[in-house]
C-alpha cells in the first residue's frame, strides 16, 4: 500500500509537471497576444517580464498537491474538486511570490542558477506549507515541509543541470517534469516514513477503503473538515473520534461531541490501538492494521 | 467547508491587501522620483527602470520568443491532465465484490479478501481447514463440531465442544445466530460474515416499501401514521408495526407479538413508549435481548437497532413514510394478536 502510495504520488509529481508546462505555454500566449494586440501602447515590457511563470507552475503544483491528498482520503468528487481550487489559487500566489523573490536576487547580483534553485526551493517549502494549512493539527508539518524544501532544492538543482546541458527538452517539458516529480517523491518518501499503520472500512458503503496514518492526529466523522469521511453510515457524528499518535502507540478517544466508539466492541472512552483491532463507529465496521 | 472558505476570503484579502500596499509603494517612488526632480537630482528613476531593476530579461523560463503550443492545443494538455487526475480518482476507488450468497470474508491481512462461501445445508466449520490460504493459519482441532445450521436467511452457530476459542464479534460464545457483518476469531483466522439479504442496505431497501408484498397481506385500516416504530423480522422480512403503547413479545398467546421460536422465553420482552422514545426491556431471568449485539437489562431503542431476542432477529425502525398497506400479520414466525 505504501508503495502504492509513493507510485501514486510521484505520477501526479509528473501531471503537476505536465500541468505546469502547459499553463507556461498558454501563459505566454497569452500574454503575448495581451502585450501586442490589446494593449500595444503598453510596449510589454513589463507584461512580456513579468514573473507570472512562477505562478503558473505554482498553480499546477498546488493543484495537483491538494488533489492528491483528497484522493488518497477518498473525498467525493465535489471535495476534491474544491481542494484542487484552494490549492490552484494557493499555489499561484506562492509560486507568484517564490520566484518574485528568485527575480529579486538575480538583480541583486547573485548568479541567476542559484536565485532560480532559490525559487524552486522556497516553491516546494511553500506548496507543502499550504497543503499543511489545510491538514490543522496533523502534527507533522515541519518535517513535511521540509521534505518539500528538500524536493525543490533537487528539482532546481536537476533543472539546472539539465539546462547546463540544454536537455531541458521544448520548453523546458524535461526539467518541469522532473522537478515536480522529485518535489512529489520527496514529499512521498517523507510520508512513508512515518506511516506504519492504516485503516480499512470493512463494511456498507465505503467498503475497501484505505486510509493510511500518516499523521500525529487524525478525525473520524461525517462532516467535511475531517480527515476520515464516513458517509453513508447511521449514527455517524459530525465528528466522532479522533485517533492519535503518542509515543509508539496509537490511541483512539471518542470525541467530546461525537457518538459512541467501541473497539473490539466495548464502548470506550480512550484506548490505545494494537494491529488486528476491530473498531465500530456508528454502524460502520473499521479494522486497524499494521502495514 | 465553511472554514475552508473562511480561510480562503482571508487569503483574498491578504493578497487584495498586499496588492494595495505594493500599488502604494508604486506611488510612493513615483512621488520620490517627481521630489527628485524637483531637486534638480537628474537620476533616471523612473517607473519603468525600476521593473526593469526587478524583472530582468531572460530571467528563466522563456527560450524563445515563439512558443511550442498554441493556446489551444496547450488548453487542451491542461485539460486532459486534470482528466488523468480524475482517472486516478477513479482508480482509487476500491473495487467491491458484492456476495451473491452468504459467507465468510478472510480478514487476515494478505488474503485480498478472500471469500469463503456457505452451502445453504448443515455444515461444520471444518471447511475453514481445507481452504487454501496465502499463509498457514493455527486453527483449533476440533473445528467439526462446530456446526452452522440454516435457520431464518442466516446460520445458526452451534459449539458443541466448547473447547474451541470461538469469539465472535470478540466475545465468546457458543451459539449464536449470525448477523451480517460480524467477526468471528477462529483460531488466527478472522472472518467477517457477509450475508446479502441481512445487508442493511437490502433492509433499507424493503423498509422503504419496495417489497412486494404477499398476496394475502392484510390491510390495516388507514395508513401508519408517522413516527409509528415498525419492527422488521430479519428471518422473514415480516414487518410488524407498534401501535399500542406497551407491547410484550414472547411464544405465549397472551403476548401482543407472538414470536415462535425454541429459543424465545413464553413472556420475553416488552417495548414500551417512554415520552418520544421507546424502550426495550428484558423480562425473562434466563433468556437474553439484545440490542445491536450488546446483552442488555433495558434501553433506549433507536431507528436502525438491531435487536435480538432469542434467536430471532429484529430491526426496530421509525417510519418516515405512510404506509398503505403491511404485510399479513400471521405467518409462521410471528403474529400480532391485536386486532387494528
Amino acid at each position: 500500500m505504501k508503495s502504492i502510495r509513493l507510485l501514486h504520488t510521484s505520477l501526479l509529481g509528473l501531471l503537476g509537471g505536465v500541468l505546469g508546462w502547459s499553463l507556461l505555454q498558454s501563459g505566454f500566449n497569452i500574454f503575448d497576444a495581451l502585450s501586442t494586440k490589446v494593449f500595444p501602447e503598453l510596449n510589454s515590457n513589463w507584461i512580456n517580464e513579468f514573473n507570472y511563470e512562477g505562478a503558473l507552475i505554482g498553480l499546477g503544483l498546488g493543484l495537483v498537491l491538494q488533489a492528491r491528498a483528497s484522493i488518497l482520503n477518498h473525498h467525493d468528487l465535489m471535495g476534491v474538486l474544491f481542494k484542487m481550487f484552494i490549492g490552484a489559487f494557493l499555489g499561484a500566489i506562492f509560486g507568484l511570490i517564490c520566484f518574485g523573490i528568485g527575480n529579486f536576487l538575480t538583480a541583486g547580483q547573485i548568479s541567476p542558477s542559484i536565485s532560480r534553485i532559490t525559487s524552486w526551493t522556497l516553491l516546494g517549502l511553500s506548496i507543502t506549507g499550504t497543503s499543511e494549512l489545510f491538514c490543522s493539527a496533523s502534527g507533522f508539518s515541519g518535517p513535511r515541509i521540509i521534505s518539500g524544501g528538500i524536493g525543490g532544492v533537487i528539482g532546481g538543482g536537476i533543472f539546472e543541470l539539465l539546462l547546463q546541458y540544454h536537455l531541458t527538452g521544448t520548453e523546458h517539458l524535461a526539467g518541469l517534469l522532473l522537478a515536480g516529480f522529485s518535489i512529489f517523491l520527496i514529499i512521498g518518501i517523507a510520508e512513508n516514513r512515518v506511516t506504519s499503520f492504516a485503516i480499512r472500512v470493512l463494511s456498507g458503503k465505503q467498503e475497501g477503503q484505505i486510509f493510511l496514518l500518516d499523521q500525529n492526529r487524525f478525525t473520524l466523522g461525517y462532516g467535511s473538515q475531517n480527515n476520515l469521511i464516513l458517509r453513508g453510515y447511521a449514527e455517524v457524528c459530525d465528528t466522532h473520534a479522533h485517533i492519535f499518535k503518542k509515543g509508539n502507540q496509537n490511541y483512539i478517544e471518542s470525541a467530546d461531541t461525537g457518538g459512541d466508539v467501541l473497539v473490539n466492541y466495548r464502548l470506550i472512552d480512550q484506548q490505545s490501538m494494537k494491529k488486528g483491532d476491530v473498531i465500530k463507529i456508528g454502524t460502520a465496521l473499521l479494522q486497524y492494521y499494521e502495514i | 467547508m465553511f472554514y475552508h472558505i473562511g480561510r480562503l476570503l482571508r487569503v483574498c484579502l491578504l493578497s487584495v491587501y498586499l496588492e494595495f500596499i505594493s500599488l502604494l509603494n508604486v506611488n510612493n517612488l513615483l512621488a520620490a522620483n517627481q521630489v527628485d526632480q524637483s531637486y534638480g537630482l537628474k537620476q533616471d528613476v523612473s517607473h519603468s527602470a525600476i521593473l526593469d531593476l526587478f524583472f530582468q530579461d531572460n530571467f528563466f523560463l522563456k527560450i524563445s520568443q515563439e512558443t511550442s503550443l498554441t493556446i489551444s492545443e496547450s488548453l487542451l494538455v491542461f485539460a486532459g491532465t486534470v482528466l488523468l487526475v480524475f482517472v486516478l480518482w477513479l482508480l482509487q476507488k476500491p473495487k467491491v465484490r458484492i456476495p451473491s450468497s452468504p459467507g465468510f470474508q478472510l480478514l487476515n491481512i494478505g488474503e485480498q479478501g478472500m471469500f469463503i462461501p456457505l452451502k445453504p445445508e448443515v455444515q461444520t466449520l471444518e471447511l475453514l481447514s481445507q481452504i487454501n490460504t496465502g499463509k498457514k493459519y493455527r486453527l483449533s482441532a476440533n473445528l467439526n463440531r462446530v456446526t452452522l445450521t440454516p435457520h431464518q436467511n442466516s446460520f445458526l452457530m452451534e459449539d458443541k465442544n466448547y473447547k474451541n476459542a470461538l469469539l465472535i464479534n470478540r466475545r465468546r460464545s457458543h451459539r449464536i445466530l449470525l448477523c451480517n457483518d460480524d467477526i468471528l476469531d477462529v483460531g488466527e483466522m478472522v472472518l467477517l460474515y457477509r450475508n446479502p439479504d441481512l445487508s442493511s442496505d437490502n433492509m433499507q431497501r424493503n423498509v422503504d416499501g419496495s417489497l412486494d408484498l404477499p398476496a394475502a397481506s392484510a390491510k390495516l385500516k388507514g395508513p401508519v401514521q408517522k413516527g409509528t416504530p415498525i419492527l422488521t423480522f430479519l428471518g422473514s422480512q415480516q414487518k410488524i408495526p407498534l401501535i399500542r403503547n406497551l407491547n410484550t413479545m414472547g411464544t405465549s398467546n397472551s403476548n401482543d407479538i407472538v414470536i415462535e421460536s425454541n429459543e424465545v422465553a413464553s413472556r420475553h420482552a416488552k417495548i414500551y413508549k417512554v415520552g418520544e422514545t421507546w424502550k426495550i426491556q428484558n423480562l425473562h431471568i434466563h433468556e437474553t435481548t439484545s440490542v445491536n449485539g450488546r446483552r442488555i437489562d433495558q434501553r433506549f431503542l433507536q431507528d436502525g437497532d438491531e435487536v435480538t431476542i432469542g434467536d430471532v432477529l429484529i430491526r426496530f425502525n421509525i417510519s418516515k413514510t405512510k404506509f398503505r398497506q403491511m404485510p399479513r400479520q400471521k405467518i409462521e414466525t410471528a403474529h400480532k394478536t391485536q386486532t387494528t
